[in-house]
């Protein structure tokens, strides 16, 4: 069952990133797929958030204007962290998603520039550090924390599964 | 055997293992050459198929719910009128450049003319339904992919001029990298000075023509069109206008930041050149008359 909802994460979370990148004409918005990973990586543990990973970077490759690759490996890899990070954590507040998807949106910002730039140098790194990877990471963040306080306040009773960090 | 019992027959060590190895397996694929990577296209082909179908859907959506705004709630007559008065702009500014790129071809390459009335250009419209998933590439998505005769590097203008080039395929959608990116170059030249160069997109969005000769008299307002010296354009599409030159004392070339001449914050709809006789050598401008016009909101 859970395949099937992650399946349909899939089909829903790339075209609605494709979607929301046309309504603001490529201004700067959220990565729903890396939300979506690290949240999953939180909640079920490395090995589903490494796996949604390879999904969604997969499906990300095949519309982007870049080679197949980089999606795939920083998502996936941001699934994996994400469930490592998790193990660490006693309890999954919202304040405590909130970091660890900051820093996982700007490491995968980074890789995407370097992958996408022909000249990367120290100034353009620079640049986009404060126009576009820190703000990104930022809206990456706020958004994991509102749906993270969604969750808590929609099951404030469910114990804690530590089994799935395991 | 039910999944929990395979699951544990596996064991925590053996997941360890399995996902180990899928970590190496995209480790291998990022790390191989890009042509080789042509086999994961491939699998994804079915994939992209797939995914396509909610992209359409969230795309005519989009579609409905802004035009039912732009029709009923908002001031009908208005809209229709500022969109009529638009595109009267924009066919009138592709006639200009290329009454004036006819002037200068009949001036300096009179048997060229010859050919003009043939001109060897067929196009397929197609309408944009997103951008590029991930933000760090300017591209769009076309409706049209291979079903429809679209192919890699194929040429992507609109009515006013040089959109981009196709980079990726899939049977039902197209991948545009657009003019502003910094991935993307053109060659072209100052329609005035016939000066050639080479356009490319900039980190911060615009556009800018690069390895022009020190000692040409370009100047601000010049229009620049391509030259045609590659497959993908024919010459005299506009692609801006300059807007700022810069020559540096010891600098071997001058450069010049261009105004594109498409909008592409509004662009909805796009022609994809899908033939071009590269043999031969014609003048041509978009907007003649016998290039296909861009598809409606209703008709793809």
């Amino acid at each position: 069952m859970k395949i099937v909802a992650y399946l349909g994460l899939v089909l829903l979370l790339v075209p609605l990133q494709m979607t929301i990148a046309r309504l603001v004409n490529g201004a700067l918005h959220p990565d729903l797929c890396l939300v979506a990973v690290c949240l999953i990586g939180f909640w079920g543990g490395w090995g589903r958030g490494f796996s949604l990973g390879l999904c969604l970077g997969f499906v990300q490759d095949l519309f982007s204007a870049g080679g197949l690759g980089i999606n795939l490996l920083t998502k996936a890899l941001a699934g994996l962290l994400s469930g490592y990070a998790a193990t660490t954590l006693s309890t999954l507040t919202p304040a405590a998603i909130f970091f660890p998807t900051l820093a996982l949106s700007m490491f995968v910002s980074v890789m995407a520039l370097i992958s996408a730039s022909p000249q990367l140098d120290g100034r353009l790194l620079l640049h986009s550090a404060h126009t576009a990877i820190l703000p990104r990471g930022l809206m990456d963040g706020a958004l994991a924390f509102i749906l993270n306080w969604i969750k808590l306040k929609m099951e404030p009773l469910a114990p804690p599964d530590m089994s799935k960090h395991a | 055997m039910s999944r929990p019992r395979l699951l544990s027959m596996i064991g925590a060590g053996g997941r360890r293992v399995i996902l180990g190895s899928l970590g190496l397996l995209v480790l291998i694929i990022v790390l191989l050459p890009r042509h080789t990577q042509e086999w994961l296209e491939l699998i994804g082909r079915p994939v992209a198929q797939i995914v396509a179908v909610p992209v359409r859907v969230l795309a005519s959506l989009d579609r409905g719910i802004r035009e039912s705004w732009n029709h009923y709630i908002a001031l009908q007559g208005v809209y229709e009128q500022n969109l009529a008065l638009r595109q009267e702009v924009e066919r009138l500014r592709g006639e200009i450049s290329r009454l004036r790129e006819q002037i200068i071809v009949s001036e300096q390459l009179a048997d060229l003319l010859r050919y003009q009335a043939n001109a060897p250009l067929e196009t397929t419209a197609a309408r944009i339904i997103g951008r590029d998933p991930t933000n760090w590439y300017r591209a769009i998505i076309l409706d049209k992919g291979e079903t429809h005769g679209l192919k890699r590097d194929m040429g992507v203008i609109a009515p006013a001029g040089v959109v981009g080039r196709v980079v990726k395929t899939t049977p039902t959608t197209a991948t545009v990298l657009l003019l502003t990116d910094p991935n993307m170059a053109v060659t072209a030249m100052i329609q005035r000075t016939r000066d050639a160069g080479i356009v490319q997109g900039t980190t911060d969005g615009g556009v800018r023509m690069k390895y022009l000769p020190p000692l040409s008299s370009i100047h601000v307002d010049d229009l620049v069109v391509t030259s045609g010296l590659t497959d993908d354009f024919p010459r005299g599409l506009p692609i801006g206008r300059i807007v700022h030159v810069e020559h540096p004392q010891a600098a071997l070339f001058q450069s010049a930041d261009l105004l594109p001449a498409v909008d592409f914050s509004k662009l909805e709809g796009v022609l994809v050149i899908t033939t071009l006789d590269s043999g031969t050598d014609t003048d041509f401008s978009v907007s003649s008359p016998s290039s296909s016009s861009l598809p409606s909101e209703s008709t793809p």
